[in-house]
């Protein structure tokens, strides 16, 4: 009798314990001590090239015949693909090419003397020698990338100089011609 | 008796309740056709947001920036589109993952890139240095990298 009066208040005590214990297990949260998430990150570097010419040619003596400068101008080329690299004369107005008379005091072109023949330009790594002209011609290029660094050369200027040349005599005067260099990638 | 049996359930149940704790990283956006140039000052980079969610704002974490494709390492690899190319290109240098700290991938010892408690927004900067000498692919190849980021629930 008294077994059977404990076993009525257990019962739903009992249960409210089981109950309880499977809550315990199902609904408590679970911990997460770490997560992870990815980022994919895609590129492909434009073409790019970079060139960069040092030097200039002050008082070169010219002598009849033909007179070169290989140690005066230095080329350095980046480029992360194919690349030329082209030069002209940009002055279309007094050199066009040619060395011209100018005033180094008035920094202008005047006298109106000018070299018979047209400046030559190459490297010395070879390739043909271009004649100058107002309009660009490849001197040297590349079929991939550079280093970081970049690939250096020497430029070959080359003068003729004749008789027909006059030698200048007023103070101040003096030949001169500027060399424009353009880089482009060929892709 | 039963009644003391009830209470120490109820105490074993509700600390265990309130000691849960978890942490979801949502990792920055992924970045395509990034344009990678080496004429333009270096390194280049990028921005994105990693968001940390965790249960509690007293909650403490760390965040790590790893690769963890041995193929990659750290640099991003020459893709076809669907896999990385067999001795394919690979950039010369490494990519950097920036947040408070910064690290060199791969990060293989998971250094952290931030620490921080409760919900955050971390700001997360991609740096890659772009040479000369890193070649332009062709034929729609691609250079790519997967980075994982890691959030880890601290004491």
């Amino acid at each position: 009798m008294a077994k059977t009066k404990l076993f009525k208040i257990a019962s739903p005590l009992l249960a409210l314990v089981l109950v309880l214990s499977l809550m315990a297990v199902v609904a408590a949260p679970q911990t997460v001590s770490a997560d992870t998430g990815t980022t994919t990150v895609t590129s492909n570097p434009e073409a790019a090239i970079d060139i960069t010419i040092t030097g200039s040619i002050s008082n070169w003596a010219f002598a009849i015949g033909s007179n070169s400068n290989t140690s005066g101008v230095d080329l350095n080329v980046k480029s992360n693909d194919a690349w030329k690299v082209e030069v002209k004369d940009s002055d279309a107005t007094n050199t066009s090419g040619k060395m011209a008379e100018y005033n180094t005091t008035n920094t202008t072109y005047e006298g109106g003397k000018v070299l018979q023949t047209a400046m030559s330009v190459n490297t010395t790594v070879g390739g043909t020698a271009v004649s100058l002209n107002t309009t660009d011609q490849q001197i040297v290029s590349g079929a991939t990338n550079t280093t970081d660094s970049g690939s250096n050369y020497d430029i070959n200027l080359t003068q003729s100089i004749n008789y027909g040349d006059a030698r200048l005599t007023t103070t101040g005067h003096v030949y001169r011609i500027v060399i424009t260099f353009t880089g482009s990638n060929t892709v | 008796m039963l009644s003391a049996v009830f209470i120490l359930m109820l105490a074993f149940i509700l600390p265990q309740s309130a000691q849960a704790q978890s942490i979801e990283v949502t990792p920055p956006a992924n970045i395509t056709d990034w344009v990678f140039n080496p004429s333009l000052p270096q390194p280049q980079t990028q921005t994105g947001t990693c968001v940390i969610n965790v249960t509690n704002a007293t909650d403490n974490w760390t965040l790590t920036a790893q690769d963890s494709n041995a193929t990659t390492s750290g640099y991003m690899t020459e893709w076809d589109g669907s896999s990385y190319v067999t001795g394919g290109a690979k950039l010369h240098n490494a990519m950097n993952i920036s947040a408070t700290s910064e690290v060199m991938l791969p990060n293989v010892a998971g250094t952290n890139i931030a620490t921080g408690t409760g919900n955050t927004s971390v700001s997360v900067t991609f740096k890659q240095e772009i040479g000369y000498n890193d070649v332009v692919l062709s034929g729609g190849y691609t250079y790519r990298i997967v980075v994982t980021f890691t959030g880890s629930l601290t004491a």
